[in-house]
This record gives C-alpha cells, sequence and structure tokens, in this order.
C-alpha cells in the first residue's frame, strides 16, 4: 500500500475523533512540567499542521496574538526567579495552539458542524432540539454578512451627520434593525412551517450555511 | 421556545460577531481603539434576558469554536480556547446570563444606573471571575498577579459597560422584550 499524505490521512479521521483527541492532548500535557518534552511535542505539531497544509506564514500570524500574551507571562515567571516553569508555561501553550490549528485546519465546516448536531442528539430529552439548534447556526451564519453591510451603511450614514465617532448613535439603530429582522425571520419560518422537532437531514443545513457564508462575506468586502 | 425566540437568538448570535468585524472606534477618553465586541455580552443579556441572552453567547461561542474567524482580529478556531483568554470567552456566557438576570429584576424600575450595575457585576464582575482564575491556572501565575495584569483592562470595560447600559436603557423605550419577573 503507498505511503498517503499526513493531511490526508488527518482529514479522513472523523470530526468528532479529533476533537476528543484535541481534549485528551490537552487535558494530559498539564502532567508535563519539563519544557524538553513540551518543545519536542510543539516542534512536532508545528511539523505536522505545515505537512496538513498549512502554511507557515498562516501557522506565524496565528501564534502572534497568543505569543504576545504569552511572551508577558514569561516575564512575570523570569521576574519571581522561575524561568524553568514559565518556559514550560509557554511551550505547552503553544503546543495546544499548534495542536488546535491542526485540528481546526483538516475538518472543513459542515464536518464540524455535524459532529455538534450528533453530539447534540442525546439532549434532545432535555428539551435541546438539534434541528433549532441546526436552525439557529444557519441563521447566525446567514445574517452576519448582512448585518454587517447594515452596520457600514448606518456607519457612514451617522458619519454623514457627524455623529462618527458616537458609539451609541452606531449601535442602537443596529440592534434595532436586528430584532426586526429577527421578527421578519420568524415570521418568514412560521409561513414555511418550521418545526424544531422534525429530524433534520444531517449537514445540509450546515452546508448551505457555510456556502452563503462564505459568498456574504466576499460580496460584503468587495463592497 | 418559540421561532420567534430562535430568531432572535440568532440573529443576536450574528450581531455579537458584527460587533467583533467592524472596525475598533476610537473614544476621546482612551489611548488606543477599543473593540465593542465585549460589549456583546453585556447586550445579549441586557435586551434578550438571561435565558435567551446566554444562548445567543453561547451559539457565538460555539461558531468560534466551529471555525468562524468571528472573534476581534478575525481570529476563531480550537485555537483561541487554548490560549490562556479563553476564560473570558466562557466567561461571557455566564456574564450574559447574570446581566439578563439582573436586568430582568430591575425592569420595571430600570434606570441607566440600575442598568449600568447590571452590565458591569454581569459583564466585568462574573467575566472576570472566570476569566482571570482561568489565565492564572494556564499561565502558572498566582492569583494576585493575574488580577493586577487584568486591571489594564479595567477602564475600557467600564466604558463598555455605561455603552452597553445606556445602550439597553433606549433600546428597552422603543423596543421591550424581556418580560418581568
Amino acid at each position: 500500500m503507498p505511503m498517503r499524505h499526513p493531511g490526508a490521512i488527518l482529514r479522513s479521521l472523523p470530526a468528532g475523533a479529533k476533537l476528543l483527541a484535541l481534549a485528551a492532548l490537552g487535558a494530559c500535557s498539564f502532567a508535563v512540567t519539563a519544557p524538553l518534552p513540551l518543545a519536542l511535542a510543539l516542534t512536532i505539531l508545528c511539523a505536522l499542521a505545515i505537512a496538513a497544509g498549512l502554511r507557515p506564514g498562516t501557522l506565524v500570524r496565528q501564534m502572534i496574538p497568543v505569543g504576545v500574551m504569552l511572551a508577558g507571562i514569561f516575564i512575570v515567571h523570569w521576574a519571581a526567579g522561575d524561568s524553568r516553569t514559565g518556559l514550560a508555561t509557554v511551550l505547552r501553550a503553544l503546543a495546544l495552539v499548534a495542536a488546535a490549528l491542526v485540528v481546526t485546519h483538516t475538518t472543513r465546516m459542515p464536518a464540524m458542524l455535524e459532529s455538534l448536531q450528533r453530539a447534540l442528539e442525546p439532549l434532545r430529552r432535555l428539551g435541546i432540539k438539534p434541528a433549532g439548534v441546526a436552525m439557529m447556526v444557519a441563521l447566525t451564519i446567514r445574517f452576519i454578512p448582512e448585518l454587517l453591510q447594515t452596520a457600514g451603511r448606518i456607519r457612514e450614514a451617522q458619519r454623514a451627520r457627524g455623529l462618527g465617532r458616537n458609539g451609541l448613535a452606531l449601535v442602537v439603530p443596529l440592534l434595532i434593525r436586528t430584532l426586526r429582522n429577527a421578527e421578519l425571520v420568524a415570521a418568514a419560518l412560521d409561513a414555511r412551517g418550521f418545526d424544531p422537532d422534525a429530524p433534520l437531514p444531517p449537514s445540509t443545513v450546515a452546508a448551505s450555511a457555510t456556502t452563503c457564508y462564505a459568498r456574504g462575506t466576499s460580496r460584503g468586502n468587495r463592497r | 421556545m418559540t421561532t420567534r425566540d430562535t430568531a432572535q437568538i440568532a440573529l443576536f448570535a450574528a450581531l455579537f460577531a458584527v460587533l467583533g468585524l467592524m472596525p475598533a472606534i476610537a473614544l476621546p477618553v482612551l489611548p488606543v481603539p477599543i473593540t465593542m465586541q465585549s460589549m456583546g455580552a453585556m447586550l445579549a443579556g441586557a435586551i434578550l434576558g438571561p435565558r435567551r441572552g446566554a444562548l445567543a453567547v453561547v451559539l457565538f461561542v460555539v461558531l468560534v469554536a466551529a471555525g468562524f474567524p468571528l472573534l476581534a482580529g478575525g481570529r476563531g478556531g480550537l485555537a483561541v480556547f487554548a490560549g490562556p483568554t479563553a476564560g473570558y470567552i466562557v466567561g461571557w456566557c455566564a456574564g450574559a446570563a447574570t446581566t439578563g438576570w439582573l436586568v430582568q429584576r430591575m425592569w420595571q424600575r430600570l434606570n441607566l444606573g440600575r442598568a449600568i450595575l447590571a452590565t458591569a457585576i454581569g459583564g466585568i464582575l462574573v467575566v472576570y471571575a472566570i476569566g482571570v482564575p482561568w489565565m492564572a491556572a494556564i499561565a502558572g501565575l498566582p492569583l494576585g498577579k493575574a488580577i493586577l495584569g487584568s486591571a489594564v483592562f479595567l477602564p475600557g470595560d467600564l466604558i463598555k459597560a455605561t455603552l452597553a447600559a445606556s445602550v439597553a436603557v433606549t433600546v428597552k423605550r422603543g423596543y421591550p422584550l424581556i418580560r418581568p419577573v
């Protein structure tokens, strides 16, 4: 059997398994307090991320916000005379971030949302309806580009009135629009006989919503 | 839960994302521009009430975890939850519930002062109560130092609590959504 690309292997694993592995890795990592094995883990995970197709530039860019925070944490440890613990803390956090990036990069969004839907299934007995949750996810994703455009328009209008720096003048109209949109959406759903108890074919909602989001944001950016 | 609740929760989660995706606003009193995203949790609680408000925040957090780059600065994915600031994001859920509960209790006699009390307790006190010990645990820092470090964000957060409270009071006049207890 020919050797498969590591990225392809990771991509073919079920999302749920990858999420569980990530959680287990996170829990176990706190048992390791020596910097050397943590540095090794960080190196391996970064190599895995790059092998899975993540560009090194993206990897670095994703790590910068956490890195800045971690630098501050290291300085505090170093000042307290325990740079070993400081180094271990920084390496552990970076390794977990790298692991999370590997999972996010090798799992398609619909697969992630589908595993969420499956995880919710046992909660049906507590009154949580998976189809209702799927609808919410779809609506949120669908309306982010919509509201972003609305926000841009309100901002322009308020700037024309000389209120460009007034947070209240921006947030209040945006909120009212959001709530009014919610009324319209609810009426539209009811008119089409939306039933949160109905079993949904998995992934269809999530998949269509993700496509909507991608289309909407690219259009929004060109505005 | 009615269809209306479903739509309100979903659209509020979208609003939460939009608050983070919009460019930060500059305030004359602060040297750095602030993002409005952390106001989202306070607003969700103060306008939708404890249950719907908290659910809107949970929905937003789940979408971030699923990989949508919705946090301010375009961050998203599981990596966010591996970092030292994850506790603040989890804290938003409890913060929205607390703010909503307080606003609901004071609904009949809600004024700006009471609303600020609700947004500050829920959106700052509760959020910090989860976020700071979480950071201390991840960073291996003593709690005292973590508290000192997070005090830097207090002035900005107080401004956001005031702004969120005045928004909530204004919206209540035109669009009251919370049923008083």
